[in-house]
């Protein structure tokens, strides 16, 4: 008898790799990760309402909306509104775990999505590699939580104090807008209100605030 | 917390930089706004030596050089270090007020005050010195951390300074500059 171990591969094995195949797809592509999110955090919404809140052109939107179709976390209803047809997103999330278990979600997603349209965003993805948006994310809750200020999340990151306030204050503005949408955050509570007009700097609007 | 309803507005504001990175640029509504109110109130400005030494670093993420703009303007000041004897009235001394607020923004970020930057915890003590040294009747603390507001009002309250120094928030620092 063999002393291999045994296969540790669960029936559910194909759904967690497409679902990592998902993820992936989703960062490597900003403005899709865009187009996503704002279909989430809009759910049910139209192709058209989308596309003009983030200004993509209809082709761009429409090959987008298919790909999300494809990925299989999006998908065309069987309704309508002002004789356009209204889509659904779903949120995916998942953990990767190595020296600590990261779980990427609809937040994450959407904060790679804006760095297609946020200056600073871009500007600290260019400076320190799009991995280190990962624990940007994570600070800026520990900041909404109100357990640290935008300074201690520069002691945390080991980035100067005006990067940390930067990349915090374009963050939040996200994580204000997507927290609803993300199950990843249910058991998070936010103790610091970002304000609206802060919100509305932002890539991402709620249409029905 | 900061105050919602910052009136009448103070005729000296104390700048944190995370404020003067949210008022963007010339090509901003907002910066323009600011601008025009600080001009047309007579309004004076003032940085701490901690901000004009972030300001120095900032790496592109602040689209006005504010140290350039304190040196060849007469509205806005560069402050020197803390006096930490200064005190106003019977308020606590400048290096009492930094010293509490320290301990608190060091309390809940559960880091040895020793390892903190004090950039946040020298805004008060500035705001005392302001005080002491000018006719200003109250100062304004603009900055947008709403955790480090919390440290310094915390510390502000019950005091002399109650009231004479106000933190106040940015969105609602601007919005009262639109109204006016």
């Amino acid at each position: 008898m063999s002393d291999a171990p045994a296969s540790v591969q669960s029936p559910d094995a194909g759904h967690t790799a497409h679902r990592f195949f998902v993820i992936q797809e989703l960062l490597g592509t900003p403005e899709l990760a865009r187009f996503y999110t704002d279909i989430l955090i809009n759910s049910p919404t139209t192709i058209t309402a989308a596309r003009e809140r983030q200004n993509f052109s209809k082709s761009t939107a429409y090959k987008y909306a298919n790909t999300l179709e494809e990925l299989g976390i999006a998908k065309e209803l069987d309704e309508y509104q002002n004789g356009s047809a209204l889509w659904r997103a779903d949120p995916v999330s998942g953990d990767w775990t190595d020296e600590i278990t990261l779980e990427f979600g609809p937040a994450i997603i959407a904060v790679y999505g804006a760095t297609s349209v946020d200056d600073d965003l871009e500007l600290y993805v260019d400076r320190h590699g799009k991995a280190a948006l990962a624990p940007a994310v994570m600070s800026t809750i520990n900041y909404l939580q109100g357990q640290t200020t935008r300074r201690g999340v520069a002691d945390d990151l080991g980035i100067p104090a005006v990067e940390a306030i930067a990349v915090t204050q374009a963050i939040e503005k996200i994580l204000a807008v997507v927290k609803g949408a993300d199950p990843t955050l249910n058991n998070v509570t936010y103790e610091v209100d970002v304000h609206d007009r802060a919100i509305e700097e932002g890539p991402y609007q709620r249409a029905d605030e | 917390m900061s105050e919602a309803h910052p009136s009448p507005f103070p005729t000296a504001l104390l700048l944190d930089t995370s404020f003067l990175r949210t008022i963007g640029g010339t090509d901003s509504d907002t910066y323009q706004t600011f601008i025009q109110y600080v001009k047309a109130e007579g309004v004076q400005l003032y940085l701490t030596s901690g901000v004009v030494d972030e300001l120095s670093e900032q790496r592109g993420y602040i689209r006005i050089d504010w140290v350039d703009r304190a040196d060849t303007t007469e509205w806005i000041t560069v402050l020197d270090a803390v006096q930490s004897g200064v005190r106003v009235h019977d308020g606590p001394r400048a290096g009492e007020v930094m010293d509490r607020v320290h301990e608190r923004l060091a309390e809940f970020e559960q880091t040895p005050p020793d390892e903190l930057r004090k950039t946040d915890s020298e805004l008060p003590a500035a705001a005392v010195m302001v005080l002491g040294s000018t006719t200003h009747e109250s100062i304004g603390i603009l900055l947008d951390d709403r955790n480090a507001e919390r440290a310094i009002s915390g510390m502000i309250d019950n005091t002399f300074y109650d009231g004479r120094i106000r933190v106040i928030s940015i969105w609602d620092a601007i919005g009262h500059m639109e109204s006016c």
